[in-house]
């Protein structure tokens, strides 16, 4: 049984919910987001229930065969990975946490800048990534 | 202090560049010297480390790529 992890060793804090599931729609990874004040069960690769639990919880059926499922619990910008998961190859939480990063990055900034009523343009890259202009209202 | 996003003048940006591997840098364009002061900080909460102003920085290389029509 892979023993899951507290990740925050990010460069973004994942501390933005509305940012995150506006990303996973982006990307089209399905994903379950817990009631208000509520959290999910996170469940192991074998279907066994862990102790841990998450506000917004990609299963693990959506990411590999020997995944675990990922959580994500934004009022402490954390993320609950696997030691398994912990690695950047096909199939692993990880790997799927590598592409929402930027894209929940662009999300954080834009709904950052829109509060502030600031005008804001997003121009995805060729590489992949994504760079984001911001004017004032006037 | 940090100055309201709304508030940036006429003629001036803030460019932000996210890059494929989650990392950030931000550049503000357009203005100078001490009207600068106070509209990245806006940024610097979002992220664990963020990079303002370096002229390698991912950011000022999109808006390159970005002007040549690259």
């Amino acid at each position: 049984m892979s023993k899951y992890l507290i990740q925050r060793a990010l460069p973004i804090k994942m501390d933005d919910e509305l940012a995150l599931c506006i990303a996973l729609k982006k990307l089209g990874i399905p994903f379950e987001r817990a009631e208000a004040g509520q959290t999910l069960s996170l469940y192991g690769w074998q279907g066994k229930k862990r102790a841990e639990r998450a506000r917004v919880v990609i299963r693990r059926k959506d990411i590999g065969a020997s995944a675990n499922d990922l959580g994500f619990n934004p009022q402490t910008g954390s993320v609950v990975i696997s030691e398994y998961d912990n690695e950047d190859r096909p199939g692993r939480g990880m790997h799927v946490l590598k592409k929402i990063l930027p894209v929940y990055a662009t999300a954080r900034v834009v709904r950052t800048a829109r509060a502030q009523g600031a005008r804001v343009t997003v121009k995805p890259q060729q590489d992949g990534g994504y760079q984001v202009i911001i004017v004032g209202a006037t | 202090m940090k100055k309201s996003l709304k508030s940036l003048p006429p003629g001036a940006r803030i460019v932000v560049g996210i890059a494929p591997d989650g990392s950030i840098n931000s550049r503000i364009l357009g203005i100078k010297g001490s009207a600068c002061t106070g509209f990245l900080e806006n940024l610097e909460g979002l992220f664990e480390t963020i990079e303002h102003g370096h002229t390698d920085a991912y950011a000022v290389k999109a808006e390159v790529a970005t002007s040549v029509g690259a």
